[in-house]
């Protein structure tokens, strides 16, 4: 069953229209520039926008169709969202942020355990680092048993190796969690990495390959330009992209 | 010096200030986080008060709330008693006085709360009103603080209003500022001195409790 997506939105400097489809299990990675309509593509499928046209589907039930005038409220859609930084609840602790609306509390100790901040659970989200809140916010968004996780380039703040250990829970995790997970990321090599499927974007559409050979030279692409720093990486996950890049033959 | 009076302004500014930040944070959060059709007209016409000279104010609430008048009428046919020149009155004028003080603070510490936590807050399954309970007061208690003291400290100062609706009846509507008004014009400057010299250390030692009780405020946050 899985997430299906069709949708289409008027946006200041273009329109976005794109099909999407990520089964139970894995992980769909959208890659992109800045700017390319990655984030609303998301916050549209977690109903936090409203397109102009489209539809939403998760495990045969309909969240959005414009046609039909249906809008599940974001409340009820039942998904893990992990914001990009800064939304854990300031007025609440590591383990009260987690338990926030997870249905049991084994649950929440044992996530809290699984990212390694059970030590941390009665300290304030100001009071710890930017990977162990992040660590708490993804843990925050799994506690209530998602149906869909949507991840909104949840490591771009962080520091290389944090951003690491996280790529690699994730990977781990993707398998366990047996749910549709949408990654939105810049960084071509995380979304190799994590990915099942890769959806290239750029001004709202699901663009060729070149994209992604593009993102591969090592270049982060912003709206029109290619400019950036190339970004570092160990050299077992240089094979295993490279593994990948022949696995999905993206490069021909 | 005429502590009943001063007695009677503590009651109706604590009165005024338990309504309003009750009725007020629910008030400042449907204008901040939801769309409530003609939301600026109704904007406007909280905010009146503040431009409006308060015995314009007073004036038509006097109309409004006198035996005639349909709030007045409404009243008496409910409660059956008059709602002019009463303690109650004199709270129903002070709330509608004081209602853009009690909002505008509010609002401000809400538009503060970043659109994400509350965004956040809908994803983990929370409804408006959850939102509002959970997440929304718990993160401006600094603003809503203060929205309190400001309350407080409209009502203790209320003139012109109360004398409007209440007149001047003692332990009934007898404020602390009509006495006040009252011994200047019967030209007993001493009792004017000492209950106005009253009144000053009164707001300061209220500012500085709520000072005390609220972190936030102490931070500067």
């Amino acid at each position: 069953m899985g997430l299906e997506a069709r949708l289409k939105k008027r946006l200041k400097h273009f329109e976005l229209d794109v099909t999407l489809s990520c089964p139970e299990g894995k992980l769909l990675a959208i890659v992109g520039p800045s700017g390319a309509g990655k984030t609303t593509i998301i916050r549209l499928i977690a109903g936090l926008e409203k397109p102009d046209a489209g539809i939403v589907t998760c495990g045969g039930e309909v969240w959005t169709d414009t046609a039909s005038r249906i809008d599940l409220p974001t409340r009820k859609r039942g998904i893990g969202y992990v914001f990009q930084e800064f939304t854990l609840f300031p007025n609440l602790s590591v383990y009260k942020n987690v338990a926030f609306a997870a249905r049991d509390r084994k649950r929440v100790e044992d996530l809290l355990k699984m990212f390694d901040i059970w030590p941390l659970k009665d300290s304030r989200p100001h009071l710890i680092s930017g990977g162990e809140r992040q660590r708490c916010a993804i843990c925050q968004a799994l506690a209530r048993d998602p149906g869909v996780l949507l991840m909104d380039e949840p490591f771009s703040a962080l520091d290389a190796l944090n951003r690491r250990r996280l790529r690699d829970m994730m990977k781990s995790l993707k398998r366990e969690l047996g749910i549709p997970v949408v990654h939105v990321t810049h960084d071509i090599r995380e979304a190799l990495f994590l990915a099942d499927d890769i959806m290239p974007v750029a001004q709202g559409r699901v663009e060729s390959k070149w994209i992604l050979q593009f993102m591969l030279a090592g270049k982060d692409l912003d709206r029109n330009h290619c400019q950036g720093p190339r970004p570092e990486y160990a050299d077992d996950e240089e094979q295993e992209i490279e593994l990948y890049i022949k696995k999905k033959e993206y490069m021909r | 010096m005429d502590l009943t009076a001063l007695l009677l302004s503590l009651k109706l500014a604590f009165a005024t200030t338990a309504v309003l930040v009750v009725a007020g944070a629910p008030l400042a959060y449907a204008l901040v986080f939801h769309r409530v059709p003609g939301k600026s007209f109704f904007e406007a016409l909280i905010n009146l008060p503040i431009v409006l000279p308060p015995t314009v104010l007073g004036f038509y609430l006097l109309v409004a709330m006198g035996p005639r008048g349909g709030v007045g009428r409404a009243w008496e046919g409910i409660f059956g008693s008059p709602l002019l020149f009463t303690f109650t009155g004199i709270v129903v004028a002070s709330i509608i006085y004081s209602l853009p003080f009690a909002v505008a603070p509010m609002k401000t510490a809400f538009l503060r709360i970043d659109p994400r936590l509350v965004e956040n807050a809908q994803v983990l399954g929370l409804n408006p009103v959850e939102i509002f309970m959970r997440v929304i007061i718990p993160n401006s208690l600094a603003g809503i603080a203060a929205s309190a003291i400001l309350v407080f400290l409209h009502s203790i100062g209320e003139f012109g209003v109360i004398l409007m609706v209440g007149g001047s009846i003692p332990g009934e509507t007898k404020v602390a500022s009509i006495a006040i008004f009252e011994a200047v014009e019967a030209l007993r400057y001493r009792d004017a001195w000492i209950m106005s010299l009253t009144l000053v250390p009164v707001s300061y030692l209220f500012l500085l409790l709520v000072n005390r009780l609220t972190p936030e405020v102490r931070r500067g946050a």
